[in-house]
């Protein structure tokens, strides 16, 4: 009843066929499609950490450019400002160094015009003087005289303004 | 009661299908042909079951597969390692024999694994399977030293194993089996009506399935042993 034979062998042919044929039909499609699938997230895994990796380089690109950008523009305002206060204190130098010279220079055109008009005036007087000795001494007198007493009266009269005028 | 014995016998015996009509007439047996369905129904399935498998966007089908697969796999992977990972097919492959081979009588074949042959064969396959490991994982003369571990005088012992572990699965296949295949007809004689039903569910189904599984685990476990 019980016994050992060759089906023995005929099963072992059997199990190894029935072996293959699973790995063949069965197993090994399904391994495969598995491992491609597995592939497949992997690759899309990676791909998904290369983006997100391109994505912080680019964050920290543009950060750092925008970093540059305040840092530069900053600067710009500084010296901007720099620049607008040089024009500025150049300008007040400047109008201060005019108005300087302004006041020189009235000053000195007054002081010209008092001059001439000082010369006028001691002229306007010689003639008045004159004018008055004509009247006040009788006869003619000569050129030579005329011109020595109005030299004297110029000197003594220039002495008088200036004792006053100290 | 002789009725009873004679129709158990007549139960028992692995009839002849045919015999092939070379030197002297070679008797095939049920089993083997049982075999052969089980072989062909199982590509023809398989085939079927795996046409289009798709990396993305699964079936129900395909997921059903997949996750069976991995469970097995995940299974197999826990108890033989990563370099026993090249034997997991088979191991698969021999679950699936041995489960349909347990469950077969439900569809009114008998099993092959009441043959001893197909459970000796099973068995053979095994151990062949578990010292092919070995040498494969360390090579011909660190696997002979294996025999003298932990101490040369171990050996004899060591050695023996080699027959008793493939006799030990052929012989636990075989009897719980032929065991649960005793009691189920017993039980038939007796009661033919209801009562086989629970029996049947222990006997035929729980202890097929778990027969399968203490088979393909041990074996598993042994590769593991022999590719450490």
């Amino acid at each position: 009843m019980v016994s050992i034979n060759i089906n023995l062998v005929f099963t072992m042919i059997n199990l190894v066929i029935f072996y293959l044929l699973m790995k063949k039909f069965l197993i090994g499609p399904i391994h495969g499609v598995m491992e491609k699938r597995a592939a497949l997230i992997q690759s899309q895994l990676e791909e998904a950490k290369r983006t997100e990796a391109a994505a912080n380089q680019m964050k920290v690109e543009y950060e750092e450019s925008l970093q540059g950008a305040k840092t530069e523009c900053t600067q710009m305002i500084a010296s901007a400002k720099e620049s607008a206060k040089k024009e500025y204190d150049r300008i007040v130098e400047d109008a201060n160094q005019k108005s300087v010279k302004i006041m020189e220079d009235s000053r000195k055109t007054i002081q010209q015009e008092r001059d001439q008009a000082m010369e006028d005036m001691q002229a306007q007087i010689a003639q008045l003087a004159l004018a008055a000795v004509g009247k006040v001494l009788p006869g003619e007198i000569s050129q030579e005289e005329n011109d020595r007493y109005y030299a004297r009266f110029l000197r003594e009269a220039g002495e008088v303004y200036e004792a006053g005028s100290n | 009661m002789g009725n009873l014995s004679e129709e158990l016998m007549e139960e028992l015996n692995c009839k002849i299908a045919f015999t092939i009509p070379v030197l002297g007439g070679i008797p095939v047996l049920e089993s083997v042909v049982v075999t052969w369905s089980i072989m062909a129904v199982m590509t023809v399935l398989a085939i079927c079951l795996v046409r289009d498998l798709r990396v993305e966007n699964p079936g129900k089908k395909q997921l059903f597969l997949e996750s069976a697969f991995t469970v097995a796999n995940d299974f197999f992977m826990d108890i033989v390692g990563e370099k026993g990972k090249r034997y997991i097919p088979y191991l698969i492959s021999t679950a699936i024999y041995i489960a349909i081979s347990n469950l077969i009588g439900y569809f009114g074949f008998k099993p092959p694994t009441k043959d001893l042959n197909v459970t000796a064969a099973l068995a053979l396959l095994s151990i062949f399977l578990i010292e092919y490991s070995g040498i494969h994982a360390k090579g011909v003369k660190r696997w002979l030293k294996g025999f003298a571990e932990p101490s040369p005088i171990m050996a004899p012992m060591n050695v023996l194993e080699v027959a008793i572990r493939p006799l030990s699965l052929c012989m636990r296949l075989f009897g719980n089996v032929l065991g649960s295949f005793v009691v189920m007809k017993l039980i038939e004689i007796l009661c033919p009506l209801v009562l086989p039903v629970p029996f049947s569910l222990y006997f035929d189904l729980f202890d097929g399935l778990i027969q399968t599984f203490v088979f393909v685990f041990l074996t598993a476990l042994f590769i593991k042993e022999a590719v450490e």
